[in-house]
């Protein structure tokens, strides 16, 4: 079994400015959990605040949002996305 | 099928979407259509962009139809949302709502956009005028969390 999973990132709105990128892959180890790719998206853009990434930007996982109590475990070839403060309609 | 969510980066209109709706069934159509103003406080809005997390927010959409028909007799919802820059004034989302009695139209109607403004991953940034201010993204709710799952909600109105 491999070591390493490959997750993709979406980046979109203010946390897309800040990371001056709308997309990326990340590696990360098997049972690696959405918390730990918060900490690894702040490591790999310094821009981006790991406190606002905390505390505004909401995640979703395979396009359905992850509750702010939950913390799943990541799987090889999620798509998850940083989703910044909505404001549409 | 009886719900239509579309994400389109040219002019919305309402009557799609009410032609969309429309049954000989209904006896009432409910329409709700969001334009883009031209002041922000006391700033003059330039411009506004709309982007979004296209294939997630249409499965919100689509979501939200499904929930305002277990809520209200409702037979056919249509939201259009639109993408990219939108001029001042233009519209930026219409809902429709079609349903046997003008009542559950107009509650599911209301419910929807107050629902597509507080789940679907849909961003507006505002720019304005020269000197006003830079611009900015905007926010629906003060205090932005991920919206539970919800399957049934104590909606009172």
């Amino acid at each position: 079994m491999e070591e390493q999973i490959t997750v993709k990132v979406l980046l979109f709105a203010s946390a897309r400015e800040l990371a001056q990128s709308s997309e990326c892959t990340l590696e990360l180890p098997r049972g690696s959990k959405t918390s730990d790719l918060r900490r690894a998206l702040a490591s790999k853009f310094k821009l981006l605040d790991v406190t606002s990434l905390a505390m505004d930007t909401a995640i979703a996982l395979n396009q359905a949002y992850v509750s702010v109590d939950d913390d799943p475990v990541l799987s090889n070839g999620d798509e998850v996305a940083l989703i910044p403060p909505i404001s549409g309609g | 099928m009886d719900d239509h969510v579309r994400l389109s980066d040219q002019p919305i209109e309402s009557r799609e979407a009410e032609a969309f709706v429309g049954d000989p069934a209904c006896g009432a159509i409910a329409t709700f259509v969001g334009v883009t103003r031209d002041t922000f406080e006391d700033k003059t809005v330039a411009k506004l962009s709309y982007e979004a997390y296209g294939p997630m927010a249409l499965k919100e959409m689509r979501r939200l139809c499904e929930l305002a028909r277990e809520r209200w007799d409702v037979k056919k919802c249509a939201i259009l949302h639109r993408t990219g820059e939108v001029p001042i004034g233009g519209a930026s989302v219409v809902i429709a709502v079609s349903a046997p009695h003008r009542k559950d139209a107009l509650e599911a109607c209301a419910w929807l956009i107050d629902e597509l403004k507080a789940t679907v991953p849909i961003w507006k940034k505002e720019s304005y005028v020269d000197g006003d201010a830079p611009p900015q993204w905007k926010q629906n709710d003060r205090d932005w969390a991920p919206p539970p799952r919800r399957t049934t909600t104590n909606h009172t109105r």
